[in-house]
């Protein structure tokens, strides 16, 4: 019994490392027209990043390559791919998604579709 | 009456989808808290890893947005210094929701292992990565220890 656990328990700890993701940090900005969100990808190619929007979630996906430099001395971060999701509200029209890729750097710009620009809302006094 | 659990990869697909959603969600938890991430245990700077790769050391910098010019370094045969800065490319007339990149503004020094020549070390930076390669000093070179008979 305690060996069939074993067994089972190393696998899951060998896929629960090789499967983990890095979080990317972001930065999330909205104005009336448009929701923008930055996220930091070093070291990650422009080819080499993924973004979809499947109904009301947007996934990011940087693909990183490890280059092997040999033996580590110091470790601060981690070399994996990086995943983060995120929900975004239903008026944000999705073919007109802005996307730029710089240093590492992808900023995002959903263009929020009439029904979510803001209106101002006038109070008045009875 | 206990019956042996024969989905086993099922089952792995459920714990690593698991443990990714639950990472994602202590990652969104991190960054609502201040609207800013709390760094964990990091040293004020970007983060560094340092590899022995024989006859150099490299060193790998995540410095993402930041271009040459944004970049310094300077050092001596034991230690590294490296400055930089990245503007907050905050933009105008924005609310924000979530601030997790922060400004980079940093210098750290960082010792080395074992002795570098200076006139043999480039660096270059690529799509927000910065890489160091620092040639040993002559001392430092790996030799070969012969076993006598």
């Amino acid at each position: 019994m305690i060996r069939d656990m074993q067994r089972f328990g190393q696998p899951l700890v060998d896929r629960m490392n090789e499967e983990a993701y890095v979080v990317p940090k972001v930065d999330i900005f909205e104005d009336d027209k448009e929701l923008m969100l930055i996220a930091d990808l070093p070291g990650v190619a422009r080819d080499d990043i993924d973004v979809r929007i499947e109904r009301n979630e947007l996934v990011i996906k940087g693909k990183v390559i490890d280059e092997l430099d040999g033996p580590i001395l110091t470790k601060e971060f981690r070399v994996r791919d990086f995943y983060r999701s995120f929900a975004i509200p239903s008026g944000i029209d999705s073919s007109s998604v802005k996307v730029e890729v710089a240093n590492g750097v992808l900023s995002l710009r959903l263009p929020k579709s009439d029904t979510l620009h803001s209106k101002r809302i006038v109070v008045r006094s009875s | 009456m206990l019956s042996r659990w024969r989905d086993v990869e099922g089952a792995l697909a459920m714990f690593s989808d698991f443990h990714r959603r639950m990472s994602q969600l202590f990652a969104e938890i991190e960054g609502v808290y201040d609207g800013v991430a709390p760094p964990i245990s990091q040293p004020s700077g970007p983060p560094i890893n340092l590899h022995d790769a024989g006859e150099t050391l490299v060193m790998r910098v995540q410095v993402p947005g930041m271009v040459a010019e944004d970049i310094h370094i300077h050092g001596n045969q034991e230690m590294v210094t490296i400055r930089g800065e990245r503007r907050d490319e905050r933009p105008a007339n924005f609310n924000s929701h979530r601030r997790e990149r922060g400004s980079i503004q940093f210098s750290r020094s960082f010792t080395l292992p074992c002795r570098v020549d200076l006139e043999r070390t480039n660096a270059m930076v690529k799509d927000g990565l910065l890489t160091v390669r620092l040639t040993k000093d002559t001392e430092a070179m790996p030799r070969q220890i012969m076993v006598k008979r």
